[in-house]
């Protein structure tokens, strides 16, 4: 069974890129252009990570994250902060997320980080 | 106040109602987040659509890749343009805000030599000296003095294909020089090349740039309680030096 990426980004064409890559690379990628209903979207897809932006509808994606970081259920799935907003190092540290990757990134970089996060995840 | 007893009579209390400064500085961190977002995602797209056209054009066509290849670098070149211009505004705010951390400045050099290298093969950057000590400050933004730096040096220099950069410790401190042959600057324009969009005459007419990377090097190293300064001579060449402490406290 594919490992399964989900992208939290309000930004259609960057969903669309992001599926592009990663489909290539043989992993099932679903997407959201909101994070209010983040622990649901988990329980729907069981991600084995999550890309998450930061400035998505409607609580933010720090937010979003510090959420799923809360709950036993959730807090086991890699969260990679993934935004170009200069904070993002402060968010990532702020939302105790697993890492980030600066907007715009190199497609190796992305792959790389996804290659990583989902290594140990059994499906 | 006191009366003649001593005991308070008058109270005087001055009060500055800083709301409105308040709610112009979330404006403008607002303004930066915004600019930032909206900016850079379209960079995103585009260069990722490129990395993917390059990947494809590698097994196929020697010239398509390389037009993908110029595309990629001026998205690169663009998106470095936006990152110094939201520096500017940060600085201007004072919001720069540095990640401090211990890291080993000996390899910071090599990736930032490496990086001009990259993008200027013509040039030869010859590098002397080492820092035994692990270093504390922004890794990041040290990285990004350099790095201007380096481009200056060999931008400034098309006739030559030698930069020297040398780094040595002392008395806590962390001193780079870099050196170029290149056309210099005259030495009444010496202290304005760190201000915000100068530009010497000369170079403006004949060299790219909006004269901000040496003001962003100038702030960065400021904040880091260091100096950076330049000795040059008109067609002879330039030197740019930076000296922070070792163990940066804030």
């Amino acid at each position: 069974m594919k490992k399964c990426v989900l992208i939290f980004d309000d930004d259609l064409e960057i969903l669309m890129v992001c599926k592009i890559i990663l489909e290539q690379a043989n992993y099932r990628v679903e997407t959201r252009v909101s994070c209010d209903d983040i622990i649901k979207d988990i329980a729907d897809v069981n991600p084995s990570m999550i890309l998450m932006d930061l400035r998505i509808p409607k609580i933010g994606g720090e937010e979003a994250t510090k959420l799923a970081k809360s709950k036993k259920a959730t807090n086991h799935i890699p969260v990679i902060i993934f935004s170009a907003n200069t904070e993002i190092q402060h968010a990532t540290e702020r939302a105790n997320a697993d890492g980030f990757l600066k907007k715009p990134f190199e497609v190796n970089d992305l792959l790389d980080i996804v290659a990583t996060n989902t290594a140990e995840v059994s499906v | 106040m006191p009366d003649e007893e001593g005991k308070t009579k008058t109270w005087v209390t001055v009060a500055t109602d800083i709301h409105s400064q308040k709610t112009k500085e979330e404006t403008k961190d607002e303004f930066i987040s915004i600019a930032s977002h909206e900016l850079k995602t379209p960079l995103t797209i585009a260069k990722a659509y490129i990395d993917l056209l390059q990947m494809n054009l590698q097994k196929t066509s020697k010239e398509d890749l390389m037009y993908a290849q110029k595309a990629a670098a001026s998205i690169d070149r663009l998106n470095n343009l936006i990152g110094e211009l939201l520096d500017v505004s940060k600085i201007q705010n004072g919001k720069l805000g540095l990640n401090i951390a211990k890291f080993d400045f000996n390899e910071m050099i090599s990736t930032a030599i490496e990086g001009t290298q990259y993008a200027s093969p013509n040039h030869t950057i010859h590098r002397s000296g080492k820092i035994e000590q692990l270093v504390r400050g922004d890794k990041e933004r040290l990285q990004q003095v350099v790095i201007n730096l380096l481009s200056n040096a060999v931008k400034y220099s098309p006739k030559a294909n030698v930069v020297d950069l040398h780094m040595e410790e002392k008395n806590g401190e962390v001193t780079v020089a870099i050196k170029d042959n290149g056309i210099g600057i005259k030495k009444e324009n010496i202290l304005k090349i760190f201000e915000r969009y100068y530009r010497e005459e000369e170079r403006a007419v004949h060299f790219q740039g909006l004269g901000i990377g040496l003001y962003i090097s100038y702030e960065i190293i400021q904040r880091h309680n260091g100096r950076l300064w330049a000795e040059s001579k008109t067609h002879k060449g330039s030197t740019f030096y930076f000296k922070v402490p070792i163990n940066y406290q804030h």
